[in-house]
């Protein structure tokens, strides 16, 4: 089917049969991905192994402590595998999912977060269902207090601090008339994704101190991670893409994200689902159904797709060097923004 | 009704700034155009008075306006400059003749000196012959590291003490994003200053149109009715390049203040400590700055001159030749992909030493 063998060898892998899995040398290939070729069996078990290992270098605590992990769960692909932290929960002191429901957003089209939860129960993991709109809460507020640095003065109270920042004009509004008036505030569609997006990292933040959690697990895969550093690029935000791509550590000290499928690109986590059986949920997002140029995310999101189409390493060349950036010492010295806790 | 100048409220608007999407009049974008790109002098003081600058010619829109722009600027702010065209002749026929002609009427339309340096003359290999040798799949690699030095030694022998091209907003914003997609991080660094420092012998460069979008420089061109040459190269354009070009320019119908915004952000990276980059030195066989023990023109011309062209290109051809060769001379972009998980496995390591668990998953 394939003349590549009768070409002469080039390259790094020149040596390397397609006719076998490249893993156990032994079984016919079905898949390939990036530049090997593996059989399902082998597959899986890399993918596993590969996650695992990526959450064993960060969920590391000073014995004899465990981890507390809230894990932040959308419904879709990368989210679905949350049964795999199950297995192991005696590992942790603390293990929340956290689902943030954006039905607001979308009325006409049905929650599911129903679903999810039921997921959630079936693993045994403690469930924390959450609206976008409770952001605007007052006592959603009050339980993740947030830090100090936070005050607009030295003297003042976080929580008073940071509601009367955001509140103040609209005292008797609901959360429901205050979220779509902030997102109404957006005229364009690419502003209003960024606004989302910090609501959504700040109510994760605030889920984790809540529940004491000291780490955020998301399912941000290696694609997903590098659109966001050429999005955030092409918005002028080079200085925050260590915060907002790394854990977080250097900069909110309490909580840091950790990002397991960091070096699996989503097709690995959707052909793993497939084999496994795990069905995920559509979540509908903002650009869904919507031109390519509609926003500068869904631009990004197209550009890079298709560049690792064509040049397989893109999307985990451009995570590596965005890891290889780190923020600015001016940045850290500033007051923090209140919307997306950067300077 | 047709609208009026946003800026001086007197005339009728004749254009809609790319920049702003302001609607002005001929006369406000010329003096915008130009005092913006004065500003960029100005502040980042990249001239001296008495300086004698060469300003990278080809012929084509952007140098051909950086050409007069800077003459007109010279004579209106008296930076006291001593303007010269340098021009590269890279010996493609059919593409660069036509355009050096272009350049030789701007000689006698702006009335500054010219000087053409030719690769012929420099490296005994014209674009022709090169691509002759190595198809069109990597020429633009050559054409690109031979053009550099060309400019820079064209620059000497004009005794020129700075030289300014015309690289816009849009070709920086565009390098930036090449440079995060190919993970070439030491470049990713520098790609956004306004001016290379002079050091080791090499004449100082600079962009003053760092911060003039593309859509500016033609709109600018077509209103003066400047004499420019437009045609693209007849060698292959970059696919790579193309793809990262053809998404800056859908970026800034979404958002015109994309551009700016990459070259911010370019600006503002900052490169992780024990992150590996490549030392500067100097080539040792022809002294030109370089990463490694030879420069990547000597490496490409001796690859060239042995009948190897892909020496410099790919890597079982550099492999095959490294016993010849003084020098390994690895592609900068690749050497800098090992050390990250290198490091980071080396400061696991020492956590455990330390004592935190490392949970056994």
């Amino acid at each position: 089917m394939c003349d590549s063998a009768d070409q002469p060898a080039i390259g790094r892998h020149s040596k390397r049969s397609n006719n076998v899995c490249h893993k156990c040398l032994a079984a016919k290939p079905t898949l390939k991905i990036r530049h090997t070729y593996y059989c399902q069996s082998c597959f899986l078990k890399a993918f596993v192994t590969k996650v695992r290992v990526a959450l064993g270098k960060v969920l590391r605590v000073p014995p004899p402590a465990k981890p507390r992990v809230l894990v932040a769960i959308s419904g879709g692909h990368a989210s679905r595998k949350v049964d795999y932290l199950n297995t192991e929960k005696k590992k942790f002191e603390t293990l929340v999912a956290c689902h943030i429901d954006e039905g607001l957003l979308f009325p006409e089209i049905q929650s599911n977060a129903g679903t999810i939860k039921q997921w959630v129960m079936d693993c045994g993991i403690t469930y924390e269902g959450i609206s976008l709109e409770d952001v605007f809460k007052r006592e959603v507020m009050e339980e993740a207090r947030p830090l100090p640095w936070l005050c607009t003065s030295p003297t003042s109270d976080p929580v008073e601090s940071v509601y009367k920042a955001v509140f103040a004009h609209a005292p008797t509004l609901t959360p429901q008339a205050l979220l779509q008036q902030y997102l109404a505030s957006a005229t364009k569609l690419s502003t209003r994704e960024d606004l989302l997006w910090h609501l959504k990292q700040t109510l994760l933040h605030q889920m984790a101190r809540k529940h004491r959690c000291e780490f955020i697990v998301v399912g941000d895969t290696c694609t997903r991670l590098a659109v966001k550093a050429i999005a955030m690029t092409s918005k002028g935000r080079g200085y925050s893409l260590p915060f907002d791509l790394g854990s977080g550590a250097e900069w909110f000290q309490d909580v840091q994200f950790v990002r397991p499928f960091r070096d699996c690109m989503d097709r690995e986590v959707v052909l793993y689902n497939r084999f496994q059986g795990l069905e995920a949920v559509h979540t509908p997002s903002s650009t869904t159904g919507l031109p390519v140029k509609s926003s500068i995310d869904r631009l990004t999101e197209d550009f890079i797709k298709g560049l690792d189409r064509d040049f397989p390493s893109t999307t985990s060349t451009v995570v590596r060097t965005a890891a290889k950036l780190k923020p600015s010492q001016e940045a850290a010295q500033q007051p923090a923004c209140l919307l997306c806790r950067i300077v | 009704m047709p609208k009026q100048c946003e800026l001086c409220g007197a005339a009728k608007a004749a254009l809609r700034r790319p920049k702003t999407l302001q609607s002005i009049c001929k006369a406000c974008f010329y003096t915008v155009f130009e005092t913006e790109i004065h500003h960029t002098i100005v502040q980042n003081q990249l001239f001296q008075p008495g300086d004698r600058v060469a300003i990278g010619a080809s012929g084509g829109k952007d140098s051909t306006v950086l050409a007069y722009v800077l003459k007109t600027l010279n004579d209106r702010y008296k930076y006291g400059l001593n303007l010269f065209l340098l021009s590269v002749d890279e010996g493609i026929t059919g593409y660069r003749d036509d355009s050096l002609e272009t350049v030789k009427r701007n000689e006698q339309q702006y009335e500054l000196p010219l000087r053409i340096v030719s690769y012929q003359d420099l490296y005994g290999w014209t674009m022709d012959a090169i691509v002759k040798e190595v198809g069109r799949k990597n020429n633009c690699t050559f054409c690109g590291v031979f053009r550099r030095q060309a400019l820079d030694r064209g620059a000497m022998l004009l005794k020129a003490d700075h030289i300014v091209t015309g690289h816009n907003a849009d070709d920086i914003a565009e390098t930036v994003l090449m440079n995060i997609l190919r993970g070439d991080v030491a470049r990713l660094q520098r790609c956004t200053s306004i001016v290379t420092p002079g050091e080791d012998g090499c004449i100082p460069r600079s962009k003053p149109f760092k911060y003039t979008y593309e859509k500016e420089i033609v709109m600018y061109a077509y209103f003066k009715q400047l004499d420019y040459f437009s045609t693209e190269c007849i060698y292959s354009p970059n696919a790579y390049r193309g793809y990262a070009r053809a998404f800056l320019k859908d970026l800034e119908a979404i958002r015109p203040s994309a551009i700016i915004d990459i070259i911010h952000a370019g600006e503002s990276f900052e490169i992780r400590q024990g992150v590996k980059m490549p030392v500067q030195g100097t080539c040792q066989r022809c002294g030109y700055v370089s990463s490694n023990q030879l420069c990547k023109a000597c490496v490409l011309l001796e690859g060239l001159n042995r009948g190897l062209p892909q020496l410099g290109i790919s890597r079982s051809a550099l492999a095959k030749a490294r016993p010849h060769l003084p020098s390994s001379a690895p592609d900068a972009s690749k050497s800098e992909m090992a050390p990250a998980a290198t490091t980071s496995d080396v400061r696991q390591k020492d956590t455990v030493r330390t004592g935190i668990s490392t949970l056994d998953w």
